[in-house]
C-alpha cells in the first residue's frame, strides 16, 4: 500500500468517525431534542430588523414579526435602515405611521453598525434579530424565551430554512439547511455553538452590552459575536421548534460571494480566538469541534482533489485514447461483461457504498428534525444534486476563500459590497 | 438548557468503537473481494494452461496421425484460447488499476499469466504453421515506467482486436516483469523502446499507429 493510499484510508476512517459521533449523539438524545423550556417570564423583546436595499422583501419580514403569536404589547420592532438607496424607508415608513415599528435611519456602515444602533435605542430585556430578507413563523418567540429563564445563556438561535427551491443551487442549499439545523442542534446539546445566525437569532441584551455588540470588523458579525459570548462562558441554545426563513442564492456568482465571505470570517475569527483551538477551558467546542471542523475541511479539500485529479487524469486519458483510433469508436463498444466488470470493485468502492448509505440516514434525520416529509418522488432530485455536487462546491467555496484570504482580501464588507 | 443525557467522552468512546467495526469491514470486504478476484484469475490462468497442454496434445496427435485430425478443429482451438486469454487479459488489466492495497498478491499472479500467455502464444504459432491458419498474432511488448503512449498502444490494438475478432490474437507482454522467459524475448527480438510489436514473427518497434497497424494487418 503507497503512502498517498494511506493517507486517503486514514482521511476516510476521520470523517466516518466524525460522521458516526454525531449521528450517536442525535439518536442517543432524539426524545428531548424538540423540548423547548416552558417560562412564565413575560420578556420585552426588540426586534432588529437592518435593512440595506431590501425593498423586495422587507414588507414580507416586517408582517412576519408583526403575526408573532405574543403579547403585542411585550415586544417592539425596531427597522435599521442602513443608507438603503431604493424604497425601503419609504415602505417601512407606512409601517410607522401606523405605530407598528420604529425606523432608525443612519449612513450606511454595515450590517453589525446596523444592529449596534438598534441596540441603542432597545428597549427590550431580549434582543431577537432578523435579518430583512427573512421570515420568522409566529410562533418563535414562545419558542425561544424559555431558554433565558437560566442566567447563563446568551442566545438562542432557530431552525433556518431557505424559502425558495427553485434550480439546482437552490435544491443542494435546501438539503444543505436541513443539514445545518440537525447539526447545530446536535452542537448545541454541548454548548458549541459558534454562529447565531442573522435570521431568527435571539439574545439578552444585557450579555451584548457587556460584551461590546456586535463587530464592526468582521466579515461574519454572526459568528464573531457568538465565540464572543462563548469567550465569555455564556452558552447558547438551539430550538429545533423555532423556524426562520431565509431568501437563498440562485446563481453561482452571488452564492459564491455569499461562502467565501462566511468562510473568510470564519478564518478571521478563527484567528482572532485561536486560544479556543485545543483548550480545554473552552469545553467541547475547544477541546474537539473546532479543530474536528479544521481536519474536516482538510479532509474535503484533500479527498475531492484527489478525487478530481483522478477524473480528470482518466478523463485526460480516454480522450487521448479516442483520438488514437481518430474518434471512430463504433468497434470499442460492446455489452458491458458483469464479471469482468465485478474486477473493478476494490475497497473504495466499499467505502463509497458505506458513506452514501450514512449520506442517506442524515439527509432523512435532517428531513424530520426540520419537519419536512421525506418524499421522495417530490424531492429526489434535490437529494441526488445534494449527494453529487455538495462535496464540489463546498471544495470549490473553500479553495476561492483560501485564495481569496491569501492574495485578493480587501474590503469585502458583507451587503455594503452587495452580497447576501 | 436542554443538554445531552452523556458526556462527550462517552460518545467519542462510542463513536470510535462503531466507526472502527464498520471501517474495518468495509475494509476487511474490500480485502476479501481482491481474495476472490485473486482466486478467480489464478483458477483462470490454470483453466487456460489445461487449455493449452490440451491443444499442444491435439497438435502433436494431428503431427503423429499425419494430418487425419481436422485442421478446422484446431484452428477452432486456438479461437478459443485466444478469446480466453484475452478476457483474462482484460480483467486482469481491470483488476491492476483498482488494486491499491496487495500489490505483491498481484505480481505473482501477473506473472504466472505472462507465462502462461506465452506459452499460449508458442502454441498457437505452432497451429498456425502446421495448419496455414490466416489469423496474425501479435506479441505486444510494454512498459508502464518507460513508454509514453504504451496506453494509446492498447487502445489501438484493442480497436483492431474488437474489429478483426478471431483473426488477429493479441498476446501482451510487460517487459518489465523479472521474469526470465520475458527477458529471453526482448533480448532475442532486441527491443529497447516501448512499444514495440511483433507482427507474425516480424518486429515493429515504436508507436505504431492506427493507419500504421492497419496496414500491416491489411486491413487499410
Amino acid at each position: 500500500m503507497d503512502i498517498l493510499t494511506l493517507i486517503v484510508l486514514s482521511l476516510l476512517y476521520l470523517t466516518l468517525f466524525v460522521a458516526f459521533f454525531w449521528i450517536i449523539i442525535f439518536l442517543d438524545n432524539y426524545d428531548i431534542l424538540w423540548n423547548d423550556p416552558k417560562t412564565k417570564n413575560k420578556y420585552f423583546i426588540s426586534v432588529l430588523i437592518p435593512a440595506f436595499n431590501e425593498e423586495k422583501s422587507i414588507r414580507k419580514t416586517i408582517n412576519s414579526v408583526l403575526r408573532q403569536d405574543y403579547s403585542k404589547n411585550l415586544f417592539e420592532v425596531i427597522v435599521i435602515n442602513d443608507g438603503s438607496t431604493d424604497n425601503t424607508e419609504k415602505l417601512c415608513k407606512e409601517y410607522e405611521k401606523k405605530g407598528l415599528i420604529k425606523i432608525v435611519s443612519k449612513k450606511n456602515g454595515g450590517k453589525a453598525s446596523a444592529l449596534n444602533a438598534g441596540l441603542t435605542i432597545a428597549k427590550g430585556e431580549l434582543i431577537y434579530v432578523l435579518d430583512a430578507d427573512s421570515f420568522a413563523e409566529k410562533s418563535n418567540f414562545k419558542h425561544l424565551i424559555g431558554y433565558f429563564d437560566n442566567a447563563k445563556v446568551a442566545a438562542v438561535t432557530s431552525s433556518m430554512k431557505v424559502s425558495t427551491k427553485n434550480g439546482f443551487l437552490q435544491k443542494v442549499q435546501w438539503v444543505e439547511y436541513m443539514f445545518s439545523i440537525l447539526m447545530r442542534k446536535s452542537m448545541s446539546l454541548f454548548n458549541s455553538l459558534y454562529v447565531t445566525p442573522g435570521p431568527g437569532s435571539m439574545y439578552r441584551k444585557k450579555v451584548l452590552l457587556e460584551i461590546g455588540g456586535f463587530s464592526t470588523t468582521t466579515l461574519t458579525e454572526d459568528m464573531e459575536i457568538a465565540f464572543n459570548i462563548q469567550n465569555h462562558k455564556y452558552f447558547i441554545e438551539n430550538s429545533l421548534n423555532a423556524i426562520t426563513y431565509t431568501n437563498s442564492p440562485k446563481d453561482l456568482k452571488t452564492l459564491s460571494v455569499q461562502r467565501i465571505r462566511w468562510y473568510t470570517g470564519f478564518i478571521e475569527d478563527s484567528l482572532k480566538y485561536k486560544h479556543f483551538y485545543f483548550n480545554k477551558d473552552y469545553g467541547f467546542l475547544g477541546g474537539f469541534l473546532l479543530p474536528s471542523n479544521l481536519l474536516s475541511t482538510f479532509a474535503l479539500l484533500f479527498l475531492t482533489f484527489y478525487a478530481l485529479f483522478n477524473s480528470v487524469k482518466s478523463g485526460l486519458t480516454n480522450i487521448s485514447n479516442l483520438s488514437a483510433i481518430k474518434f471512430d469508436f463504433f468497434p470499442m463498444l460492446k455489452l458491458p461483461d458483469f464479471a469482468t466488470n465485478m474486477f473493478g470493485i476494490n475497497i473504495f468502492s466499499i467505502i463509497g457504498i458505506l458513506f452514501l448509505i450514512i449520506s442517506l440516514f442524515i439527509i432523512y434525520y435532517s428531513l424530520k428534525v426540520s419537519y419536512e416529509s421525506v418524499n421522495i418522488r417530490k424531492n429526489f432530485l434535490s437529494y441526488v444534486l445534494y449527494l453529487i455536487s455538495y462535496s464540489f462546491l463546498m471544495t470549490y467555496f473553500w479553495s476561492s476563500t483560501l485564495l481569496y484570504k491569501l492574495f485578493l482580501r480587501g474590503n469585502l464588507k458583507g451587503w455594503k459590497n452587495g452580497s447576501e | 438548557m436542554v443538554q445531552s443525557k452523556r458526556p462527550v467522552s462517552f460518545y467519542l468512546f462510542i463513536a470510535f468503537i462503531a466507526s472502527f467495526i464498520v471501517f474495518s469491514s468495509g475494509v476487511g470486504i474490500g480485502l476479501f473481494i481482491d481474495e476472490l478476484k485473486s482466486a478467480s484469475v489464478s483458477s483462470s490462468i490454470t483453466d487456460l494452461q489445461n487449455s493449452i497442454v490440451d491443444a499442444e496434445l491435439e497438435l502433436l496427435m494431428f503431427d503423429y496421425f499425419g494430418g487425419n485430425v481436422s485442421c478446422n478443429y484446431l484452428i477452432l482451438k486456438s479461437e478459443e484460447l485466444g478469446e480466453q486469454s484475452s478476457k483474462l487479459g482484460e480483467r486482469l488489466d481491470i483488476f491492476e488499476r483498482s488494486n491499491q492495497i496487495n500489490e505483491e498478491g498481484y505480481l505473482t499472479l501477473k506473472e504466472d499469466y505472462t507465462r502462461v500467455l506465452i506459452k499460449d502464444w508458442l502454441t498457437l504459432e505452432d497451429i498456425k504453421k502446421s495448419c496455414e491458419a490466416n489469423y496474425s498474432t501479435i506479441l505486444y511488448f510494454y512498459s508502464n515506467t518507460r513508454c509514453f503512449q504504451c496506453e494509446n498502444q492498447a487502445y489501438v490494438l484493442n480497436y483492431y482486436k474488437n474489429m478483426l475478432k478471431s483473426n488477429v490474437l493479441i498476446f501482451a507482454i510487460d517487459s518489465d516483469m523479472n521474469i526470465s522467459i520475458v527477458k529471453m524475448l526482448v533480448y532475442n527480438y532486441g527491443i529497447n523502446t516501448y512499444p514495440s510489436l511483433v507482427v507474425d514473427g516480424v518486429l515493429n518497434t515504436g508507436y505504431q499507429n492506427i493507419t500504421i497497424l492497419g496496414k500491416t494487418l491489411g486491413v487499410q
